[in-house]
């Protein structure tokens, strides 16, 4: 059985000539990640619009995508930055890094999950966005600070203290 | 894509190294030529007759002429090497140069001038007809060209000074450097290399610069009435003009200088358009 | 307070820190609860996130996604094409700025459709592929045909429409033979031009189709790509005449 990437390659390149069959199978090998990806940097709500808008993004860009890494990545990277964006465009003008919603309380943090797989999603999203963000890419997805640093325009410094930032209030949901 | 016809009263095949031959011409006539390996020279006389001079390894030159219309074809057996061929042909004249490797100077022509080649680099200097040519790894510099100017290259770059007529200008990879232009109708694109245009913008004129991923410089000259647009997707603007914003906001806006007689528009997919005050003439 | 230590337990977990300041922090650790909980707790955070698992959209969201390819792309299908037939949509997505410039260059499908078309013959006597232009002559807008007045067949095929693709690279792919099986009779500088011409050609044309891709409803790079791919066809053919003159 091919692996993800040996797949990714030949559907991609199907794909680029302009082969949609090529390209749903690119969708359903990535759908989970990115969707999962826009739910915890975003919200549920806006998560099927945004996954839509990346994949219809990636098609559009293709062509540009030359092979020097693996597909997944580059598509991630556009998901982010496309979230990103998309945060931009209609969030207020707070600061990225003031509180997010503490009143979203994970449902399950506490009583009816012992175990370590409590609603992570949910905890995340009590998070202030640029904290969210570096969580997210950081832990959950193992960027580097560096890496994180380009991604989201600030310094790796920044991205660390976030970091910890974020860790700390999370303890509490995640116990 | 033109090519030799044979056609015509007198053909002379000189199997030789070296060839030295002036004939009558009527005027206004107009030359082809096809030579796949070489360099040729074409520039003026005043005189109604042409004269040619080859030189290098070709082992035939076929000349073919019927007095309005000559021919000269230089093919090569066995094993080509390059041939240098030297045209002096009546101020008058119309000529078409077609090769494959070959570098190509005219001057000083009044009739018109089509060269097409795919490696080489192209000269054309004071031409007063309409010029075209086109080129795949051949850089084209076009000096003072009165007539309509179309130029088409791939890999590399085009270099207009001192022209009048209409320009159309296309490069893949090469860069489009218009200088000290007079003209009213400029069309030029190129997917990865530059754009500038330095010239006249004229009343009523017209001037379309589009590049994909290379820069824009656009000069308006200080008398200049001109609508500007300016569209980039993923670009900078950066301006010397003081932009009254309408539009989309600042990637694809436009403004108005003076009277906003021309029509100037600059596109560029990822590059920088500069708008620029060319000081000077 | 512990605020100090914090940073350090979280980059120990990530294993950021010196080897000196590793040894500081275990020792601190080794007298301090609070700290160690601490780090119990930070190790359980990000443990949680690296087990966090992805998820599917509750719905296929494919649908959606295939509508909005469509609309950018009405020329996608769903199987692949010849990679030759990759060109572009014909019908401009966007409207340019200045609709005196896209009527100068546009093509619409119906008008292309309605010329006549395709007489490329490659036979032994004679490949002529029509003069996009001569010295009299004016420049040709893409997509239109010409015809020409003199002897041979003439007429050119407008390669921007999808239609006619199939015969492109057709046409490319006989005239490629053509060289293949012909090249012993081409000498080896010519070859060489040949060959390094049309791997210039090749890398045009994909740099206009990645242009394209990007930038769809562009009519200069429609007219870009479609110049390059005549010019593919000019080589090959002056190819065709070169072997033909030698032989």
């Amino acid at each position: 059985m091919a692996s993800v990437a040996d797949q990714d390659r030949d559907d991609v390149r199907d794909a680029q000539s302009g082969d949609t069959a090529a390209f749903e199978r690119v969708y359903h090998r990535h759908a989970a990640r990115i969707h999962t990806l826009c739910r915890r940097m975003l919200s549920p709500e806006e998560a099927d619009d945004l996954t839509q808008e990346v994949f219809i993004r990636a098609w559009q860009k293709l062509s540009l995508f030359r092979g020097d890494s693996a597909f997944g990545t580059w598509l991630y990277r556009l998901a982010v930055n496309l979230i990103l964006a998309r945060r931009q465009t209609f969030a207020s003008r707070r600061s990225r890094f003031d509180g997010g919603d503490p009143n979203v309380i994970p449902m399950h943090a506490r009583s009816e999950r012992p175990d370590l797989r409590v609603d992570v999603d949910a905890a995340i999203r009590t998070l202030p966005p640029g904290a969210r963000d570096v969580f997210v890419l950081h832990d959950v997805e193992g960027y580097t600070h560096e890496e994180i640093a380009g991604l989201l325009n600030v310094t790796a410094g920044t991205s660390k203290s976030q970091l910890h930032r974020a860790r700390m209030s999370l303890r509490q949901y995640l116990r | 894509m033109i090519t030799a016809l044979l056609a015509g009263a007198l053909a002379m095949t000189i199997p030789q190294q070296q060839m030295d031959t002036t004939f009558a011409v009527r005027p206004g006539g107009e030359l082809n030529v096809d030579v796949m390996n070489g360099t040729i020279t074409i520039n003026t006389w005043d005189r109604d007759a042409m004269r040619v001079h080859a030189s290098g390894s070709a082992r035939d030159v076929d000349i073919d002429h019927d007095g309005a219309e000559v021919d000269i074809d230089v093919e090569s057996r066995g094993i080509p090497r390059s041939v240098t061929l030297e045209i002096t042909v009546p101020r008058s004249y119309s000529v078409a140069v077609d090769g494959l490797n070959i570098a190509v100077i005219v001057e000083n022509l009044r009739g018109s001038a089509a060269i097409e080649n795919v490696e080489g680099a192209i000269v054309v200097r004071g031409v007063t007809g309409d010029v075209k040519v086109e080129s795949v790894s051949g850089s084209v510099t076009i000096e003072n060209v009165r007539g309509a100017l179309s130029v088409a290259t791939v890999n590399q770059a085009i270099r207009i000074t001192g022209s009048r007529g209409t320009i159309e200008a296309e490069t893949v990879n090469g860069s489009i450097v218009m200088r000290r232009v007079d003209s009213a109708d400029v069309e030029a694109s190129t997917i990865n290399g530059l754009v500038e245009y330095l010239g006249t913008v004229h009343d009523g004129g017209s001037y379309f610069l589009g590049t994909h991923n290379g820069r824009i410089t656009m000069g308006i000259p200080a008398q200049a009435n001109a609508s500007v647009a300016v569209d980039t997707q993923n670009g900078r603007v950066q301006s010397e003009f003081a932009v009254r914003v309408g539009g989309n906001g600042q990637r694809d806006f436009s403004f108005t200088v003076g009277s906003g007689s021309a029509r100037v528009e600059l596109e560029s997919y990822n590059g920088t358009i500069n708008l620029v005050r060319p000081t000077g003439r | 307070m512990h605020d100090p230590w914090l940073e350090k337990i979280s980059d120990s977990i990530d294993g950021l820190l010196e080897p000196a300041g590793e040894q500081a922090l275990q020792d601190h650790l080794a007298g301090c609860a609070e700290c160690r909980t601490l780090q119990a707790e930070l190790r359980d955070v990000v443990a949680a996130a690296r087990s966090a698992a992805d998820t599917p959209p509750s719905s296929d969201l494919w649908a959606g996604i295939a509508a909005g390819i469509r609309e950018l792309d009405p020329n996608a299908m769903p199987t692949a094409p010849d990679r030759l037939e990759m060109l572009s949509p014909v019908a401009p997505l966007k409207p340019r700025r200045s609709p005196a410039r896209a009527r100068r260059f546009s093509f619409s499908a119906p008008q292309l459709a309605a010329a006549a078309v395709v007489l490329m013959t490659l036979s032994g006597a004679a490949v002529w592929f029509g003069a996009l232009a001569r010295p009299d002559g004016s420049t040709v807008a893409t997509g239109t045909i010409i015809q020409s007045s003199g002897s041979g067949p003439r007429a050119v095929r407008p390669v921007g429409l999808t239609a006619a693709s199939a015969d492109y690279a057709e046409d490319v792919a006989t005239l490629e033979q053509a060289l293949e099986d012909n090249r012993a009779q081409l000498d080896p500088s010519t070859i060489e031009v040949i060959e390094r011409s049309l791997e210039s050609i090749d890398r045009a044309i994909e740099d206009a189709r990645t242009a394209l891709a990007a930038d769809p409803g562009n009519p200069y790079l429609h007219r870009q790509l479609d110049n390059t791919m005549r010019k593919k066809i000019d080589v090959l053919q002056r190819a065709a005449g070169v072997q033909r003159a030698q032989s």
